[in-house]
């Protein structure tokens, strides 16, 4: 069949098409195939058919075209549909495999669909829907490879290092071939992770890459390559290369990744560095490097620019505190001494007043002096920081109180700080404020901070849990109308306590019922269960969602007696349908302990 | 029968209903959980936001058609109350043996009263309303003489003046189609005009020239469609106008193109039944068409008797989505008493009222892959041919058994043993995902004597017939590439 006259005809239609059907008619194009159609039509009764159908409408009206063109279309597609071309030349070659370590395909689409959506598009609560995922182990699929490449250039960082950090190596080395397809050396991030993952996939296949990375890359691309090169001794040379970097971030990143290591070469760039002006990128390296000289030396450093400091050289405050922010989370004897020194002499240093163009003053100096000591923690940094508290600045006073409750006895504790708790404006009452969370932080599950100072950091956290309070505590907080001291420090057999608490529920609109329940729960109050559905029943009337305070309320379920169980049950069934969730889920705990064998 | 977690899955109407159902679960919300004597009926009291106990219930007198109850004014069946009902059954919460509640076991017998009518009503022949027939049929032709109309102004005026505005004014005007009782007939047209505008009315509705221009090809083929629609259209419905039983045509699927939903009992009266029918499914994909406002589940299945590729179609409307049930991938071999055949088409369209799962084993995949096709030329032909019919389905289905799975050049191909070849290749028909770069992934086994389930695409400028390969079947499992 000659199938080009079919095309040609197949092409003027289109272009009639497009333009309008009566253009068709008189056509010159058209009517010139018609008869090489017609000659064709002798050997294939199709072609002729064709050619009728070309004449219906060059010869016909404009007002039949459209039909005519449609008839002769509908002909020509039906000749070209026969004629598709399924092939490929050339040998067959065996298919290259990468076999991963997953061959599973049996998620259904319910499942998945989601999680492509997850990680392919735009929206919210992705993060977690992945990271639930990884957890059951729902990436075995080998459907969701693609959408997890795709991953790595995901506009939100922390899904994209998930992706890459523990997602796409799990694959296996199976998967390399597909990641170093789409690899740009000139692109961003996502190339950069992409580099990263073929490391980990392959560390020594990969090495050429990384040095072809590092000469010809963007700066995202060299950034990984430089932390990949970091991880094998032969390749430093390269990366102490960068370390001279014009370009910061990429000076950063090879000060990083060469911290790691411990070569005269390395050790005299460091303390080449410690001298200049670049403690911005140095803050990172120095913290995680553990070669002594290194720290001498900037330590040494340290000295000298605080002994400037003391001879009222406050232009020296900025770097004093560079060289302190490289010193963050150390606890090596050498570093403990260094501050212990410049602590001793908190009470000139306070005096600095600024430096020119800095808002930093002395006051801030020794605030981060006392921080570093505290995440030390020794007790000779402790005592050290108590013995100088009346010196310090009231931004310490964080730092002070933790220090006392983690070195002095309960007593001791009391007779310094119970007294703030009759402060009721200005310094005074900041201070009782922050006393009254250290109490809830160590009498409460969660407690929120708006100081800044982290009061649940691991080893403050494991002191609060453990400490004892002076029983004087409580007697004071009653007196002083600290309702948040009393509700975590009340007591069973303490009448005012729980006469206070009582007057406490009493207030109109009182937002912390939760607490309150609690602290009488701990009180063994008889009636509690009753008070308890009373304040829910009162508490949800009328209100429109689960506030803050309901919630609270509810979790303080936990505290009843188990043996009430049936009775906060029934009371459920006749909660609002908004509330029943959350009240049912507080139930759990109760009923958890309620099938626990007795203690024998 | 065993209700396992994965049959309850596949009986909630979505996966919301699922998370809910076992939220109800969680929050030991089922107070009163009981079963009948013959364990045919699990029933249930459930906390709800009412007054009283919501009372669901699960009732497996026709284990292949379960029913589900409940007193709750959900829409949705079965509810999250019923779902959580089997859920516990599945964890093996106790269910204490207990009468039917009088309310249930009424239902129950009216239920059966109904099948035992249904079943006496559909041995009698049933009787067509002829005049009100005729006067529809008199509509519809009506309503294609409106077709023709829009289809022959737009070829008139040229594919080069639509554009998203002009396209939007033609599905304005195509709604009479469906007032004039062709459905079909106006989601043949939308999916026309929607080749000329973006899915969602935004700032950038409007297609760029370059992108216009690649649809010229597939917006003419649609055109002919349509312009065949109305000419075979008339045909049909004057010769049903002619015969006084008036029956719809079971031969061709023209009645399907002019909008026609097929009762199963029509489909049972003209012998496009099977009974003892056996599926295994080799593909699925959900997606919006937004053409035709609906969510569409399509099931691409192996007809285990018959050796037919036959496909599942669900659609759910915008407007009601929530309320039908959304199908899901299966994994299991459905058995279904009686399989309903439509007509037409190399891949029919099949329906069950009722079905049982059974886990697939070995010797159901050595069975399907007996039917896989061995001689590539014989499956293109047959393919040619279906395309070659203005109404035909233009992405037809089949199941291969190739003898390699390689590469020719730059191309990814399948070969038959006597050298005959097919290029593979994408097509993002219906929003599916891509599947080409999966092969690479697969275990070694597939690279020789393995079936392929292909869907096959025309490119029309470019004369070429490729395929998109959606599934890999081996002795032992069924590798899914796309959903």
């Amino acid at each position: 069949m000659s199938l080009a006259l079919i095309e040609e005809a197949a092409k003027e239609v289109r272009r009639l098409a497009i333009a309008g059907s009566p253009l068709a008619v008189g056509d010159f194009r058209l009517k010139k195939l018609i008869p090489a159609l017609e000659q064709a039509g002798g050997q294939v009764p199709v072609f002729a058919q064709v050619a009728k159908a070309v004449a219906n409408l060059v010869n016909g009206s404009e007002a039949d075209s459209a039909a005519h063109l449609l008839s002769l279309s509908t002909l020509l597609n039906a000749i070209l549909y026969t004629q598709g071309q399924t092939g490929a030349t050339g040998s067959c070659r065996e298919l290259e495999l990468f076999p991963t370590n997953c061959s599973s395909t049996r998620m259904t689409a319910r499942a998945l669909k989601p999680l492509v959506a997850a990680l392919t598009t735009p929206g919210a609560h992705r993060f977690d829907i992945v990271k639930q995922a990884v957890e059951r182990g729902a990436f075995s699929d080998l459907r969701l490879i693609q959408p997890a490449i795709r991953g790595l250039e995901d506009s939100y960082p922390e899904l994209a290092d998930l992706v890459a950090e523990k997602i796409l190596p799990a694959y296996g080395p199976g998967l390399a071939p597909l990641l170093k397809q789409k690899l740009d050396l000139k692109g961003k991030k996502g190339d950069g992770r992409r580099l990263c993952v073929l490391h980990q996939l392959d560390p020594a296949a990969t090495l050429e890459l990384c040095k072809t990375a590092l000469d010809e890359g963007s700066v995202d691309v060299k950034v990984a390559a430089i932390a990949c090169l970091g991880q094998h001794e032969d390749c430093l040379p390269l990366v102490l290369q960068q370390a001279n970097s014009k370009n910061k971030t990429i000076r950063a990143a090879a000060l990083e990744a060469l911290a790691q290591h411990d070569t005269p070469e390395i050790l005299n760039l460091f303390n080449d560095l410690i001298k200049g002006n670049v403690f911005d990128l140095l803050a990172r390296p120095l913290r995680a490097i553990r070669n002594p000289q290194v720290v001498n030396s900037l330590l040494s450093e340290g000295k000298r620019v605080f002994g400037l400091l003391l001879k009222g050289g406050q232009e020296q405050i900025p770097r004093y505190l560079e060289i302190l922010d490289c010193l963050q989370q150390r606890k090596d004897g050498e570093t403990e001494e260094f501050l212990l020194a410049c602590f001793s002499q908190c009470d000139k240093i306070s005096k600095l007043k600024s430096a020119k163009n800095s808002p930093l003053t002395g006051a801030d100096l020794t605030d981060r002096l006392t921080s570093l000591l505290y995440v030390i923690g020794s007790p000779r940094a402790l005592e050290t920081v108590l013995a100088k508290r009346a010196l310090l600045p009231p931004a310490s006073f964080p730092l002070v109180l933790y220090s006392a409750l983690r070195t002095w006895s309960p007593a001791t504790v009391y007779e310094e700080f119970a007294p703030l708790l009759e402060h009721k404006k200005g310094a005074g009452k900041q201070k009782s404020e922050i006393l009254e969370r250290a109490v809830l932080a160590a009498c409460v599950q969660t407690v929120t901070d708006s100081s800044g100072f982290d009061e649940t950091d691991a080893s403050s956290a494991h002191v609060l849990k453990s400490l004892q309070w002076d029983p004087r505590w409580l007697d004071a907080a009653i007196k002083a109308d600290q309702g948040f001291i009393v509700c975590c420090l009340a007591r069973e057999g303490h009448q005012p306590a729980l006469n206070y608490l009582l007057k406490m529920l009493g207030t109109k609109n009182q937002p912390h019922t939760g607490l309150i329940v609690q602290a009488l729960a701990r009180c063994r109050y008889p009636k509690l269960t009753e008070l308890f559905l009373e304040l829910a029943a009162k508490k949800t009337k009328g209100a429109r969602f689960v506030d803050l305070d309901v919630q609270f309320l509810f979790q303080s379920a936990r505290h009843l007696p188990p043996a009430e169980l049936p009775k906060l049950e029934a009371f459920a069934a006749i909660l609002d349908e908004k509330f029943v969730d959350k009240f049912l889920e507080a139930l759990e705990p109760l009923r958890a302990s309620a099938h626990e064998p007795p203690v024998q | 029968m065993e209700i396992t977690e994965a049959y309850i899955d596949l009986q909630a109407p979505n996966a919301a209903a699922i998370k809910n159902a076992r939220a109800v679960l969680l929050k030991r919300r089922l107070v009163g959980l009981f079963r009948s004597p013959d364990g045919t009926l699990f029933f249930g009291n459930c906390k709800g936001s009412g007054a009283e106990n919501y009372q669901p219930s699960a009732d497996f007198a026709d284990p292949a058609k379960p029913v589900f109850r409940c007193t709750c004014p959900s829409h949705q069946f079965p509810c999250k109350h019923s779902l959580a009902l089997l859920y516990a059954h599945a964890q093996g919460a106790k269910f204490l043996e207990k009468e039917a509640p009088a309310d249930l076991s009424e239902k129950r017998s009216k239920l059966q009263q109904r099948a035992e009518k249904k079943k006496t009503q559909t041995d009698k022949p049933h009787q067509v309303n002829t005049s009100a027939l005729k006067k529809k049929i008199q509509v519809q032709l009506s309503g294609l003489d409106l077709l023709e109309s829009l289809v022959n102004d737009l070829v008139r005026a040229g594919l080069g003046t639509l554009n998203a505005k002009s396209a939007r004014q033609v599905e304005e005007q195509s709604r009479q189609l469906g007032d004039a009782y062709l459905p079909g007939a106006q989601n043949g047209l939308r999916a026309l005009t929607g080749l000329f505008y973006r899915s969602q009315i935004s700032s950038e509705d409007e297609l760029k020239a370059t992108e216009r221009e690649k649809n010229y090809s597939a917006a003419l083929d649609q055109l002919n469609r349509l312009h065949s629609l109305c000419k075979e259209g008339r045909k049909y419905l004057n010769n049903r106008l002619q015969d006084p039983e008036l029956k719809p045509d079971t031969h061709s699927d023209i009645a399907a193109w002019l909008g026609h939903a097929w009762q199963l009992r029509e489909l049972k009266d003209a012998g496009l039944v099977q009974p003892n029918a056996e599926l295994l499914q080799l593909a699925f994909n959900s997606h919006d068409d937004w053409t035709r406002r609906e969510l569409v589940e399509t099931g691409v299945w192996l007809n285990l008797e018959t050796g037919a590729v036959q496909l599942t179609r669900n659609y759910r409307p915008y407007h009601a989505a929530s309320r039908i049930r959304e199908e899901d991938s299966c994994f299991h071999i459905v058995v279904c008493p009686e399989l309903y055949v439509y007509p037409g088409n190399l891949n029919p369209r099949v329906r069950w009222e009722s079905m049982q799962p059974r886990p697939a084993t070995s010797a159901d995949y050595a069975r399907a892959l007996k039917y896989a096709k061995t001689d590539l030329r014989a499956v293109i032909k047959e393919v040619k041919t279906q395309l070659k019919s203005p109404l035909g389905d233009r992405h037809p289905f089949a199941l291969f058994r190739y003898h390699a799975l390689g590469r020719a050049g730059d191309e990814l191909v399948i070969e038959d043993p006597s050298g005959e070849r097919l290029v593979l290749t994408e097509d993002a028909h219906d929003s599916e995902p891509a599947t080409l770069p999966l092969l690479p992934l697969l275990p070694t086994v597939v690279r020789q004597d393995q079936a392929m389930l292909v869907r096959f695409h025309h490119q029309l400028d470019a004369q070429k017939l490729q395929a998109k390969p959606l599934s890999v079947m081996t002795e032992s499992e069924i590798i899914r590439l796309a959903y």
